[in-house]
């Protein structure tokens, strides 16, 4: 399946060495599993492009409830409000703390929908002529790896509001199936930016 | 095929294509590896045992500890997020920092008889699923929306985490995977043989 001219220059697996993706050892392509740690080596992850893109088409679909449904709902004195992702967005914006909704409608809003369309275009990238270089690509794939968690502060949110307001008959939270929905987008967007293997986007170096 | 061992020192080492550090060298690592774990899990006992919100409200007061926010959402019928954010949390950082000292100490001190290979494949695997940081922007932005509806008092375990957080981060600042692997792969030498 794979052959050596594919690779690009300079490369280790055009030198004949492969790299251990748990323990980060060169080994001679000849060995079966690392030396070191007892891994399973493989040149590039298999099928790496299509894991990566099940677990974004995943991330995907969950998105939708996850914005469509209550996060949580806030019971003050009998009156139940029912809150959404953006909802909560708009009423920072409507008490005037323009900074924490900028937070919230990054963490919530922008950075899951970015995280997805980089992971797409990073799939996209590898199979075909590419606007960006390597370089650019290599840099939009350590982006997403690292940002990954950071959309889980949403969830930290809802959990910290359950817990502490729960003053029976005065103010009481309940949180609502969208957070669910959202760990589930945070989780598989990073299991899909684990699944990508970097080293597909430097194995077209020379078609470029 | 290892690495050039030569490099030592505060380095990085960048890949000579896409420019990524590829290797981290700090002086005295393992020394700052055990006395940052060892600090950081004292302080993740401290946020975990003691009161970490109280929030009151018209002469009702509630106050929890950290490991309720999972509890609670257990509670309430989310049992899978009650433990993820136990996981996330908690958990995960506090495996993390008992595995990673107990592979330093073992080099530090030359203790045991096979390299651990178990634990650093573990390790590695961990790391990207642990969220103290995280959880911190939760807590002040959970604090920020209902400031205005109560009063709130910060606990022990409030500071505590935080200061945890920033132990937690200079750690993993400080470990790179290659320094890591070199204590997992290690092979303890034998203090009877004379060496």
């Amino acid at each position: 399946m794979f052959n050596k001219e594919n690779f690009s220059a300079g490369s280790a697996a055009r030198e004949g060495y492969i790299r251990c993706l748990t323990c980060d050892m060169l080994s001679l392509q000849s060995v079966e599993s690392c030396p070191r740690c007892g891994d399973r080596l493989s040149l590039r992850i298999e099928n790496s492009i299509q894991k990566t893109l099940a677990l974004v088409f995943t991330a995907i679909l969950l998105y939708i409830p996850a914005n469509l449904l209550p996060i949580m709902s806030t019971n003050l004195i009998g009156t139940v409000t029912n809150s959404t992702i953006l909802g909560g967005v708009v009423t920072f914006l409507d008490h005037g703390s323009f900074f924490i909704a900028f937070v919230i409608f990054m963490a919530s809003v922008v950075i899951p929908l970015a995280k997805m369309g980089a992971i797409l275009w990073l799939c996209y990238a590898t199979t075909r002529p590419q606007r960006l270089t390597q370089h650019e690509l290599g840099y939009l794939y350590r982006s997403v790896e690292f940002i990954g968690k950071w959309s889980m502060v949403d969830v930290f949110v809802v959990a910290i509001l359950v817990a502490l307001v729960q003053l029976t008959g005065l103010m009481t939270i309940q949180p609502g199936a969208a957070i669910t929905a959202f760990s589930g987008v945070v989780i598989a967007t990073m299991l899909a930016a684990h699944q990508f293997d970097i080293r597909l986007i430097w194995d077209h170096l020379e078609s470029v | 095929m290892a690495l050039d061992r030569s490099v030592e020192g505060d380095h990085v080492s960048c890949c000579a294509r896409c420019g990524h550090p590829v290797r981290r060298t700090s002086a005295n690592i393992l020394e700052w590896t055990i006395s940052l774990s060892v600090t950081a899990l004292v302080l993740l006992l401290v946020a975990m045992s003691n009161p970490f919100l109280e929030f009151s409200s018209a002469g009702r007061a509630r106050g929890i500890s950290l490991p309720l926010a999972a509890i609670e959402m257990f509670r309430q019928g989310f049992p899978a997020l009650a433990l993820l954010v136990f996981c996330f949390v908690m958990f995960v950082p506090l495996v993390y920092l008992l595995c990673l000292l107990v592979m330093a100490l073992r080099t530090k001190f030359n203790l045991g008889t096979s390299p651990t290979i178990g634990l650093g494949k573990f390790v590695s695997k961990l790391l990207p699923w642990s969220m103290a940081e995280v959880f911190i922007i939760g807590v002040l932005v959970a604090l920020i929306k209902i400031v205005a509806l109560a009063d709130i008092i910060l606990g022990v375990s409030f500071w505590a985490y935080i200061m945890f957080t920033v132990c937690f981060l200079k750690l993993s600042s400080v470990i790179d995977n290659h320094t890591l692997w070199q204590w997992a792969g290690a092979i303890p030498q034998n203090k009877s043989s004379g060496l």
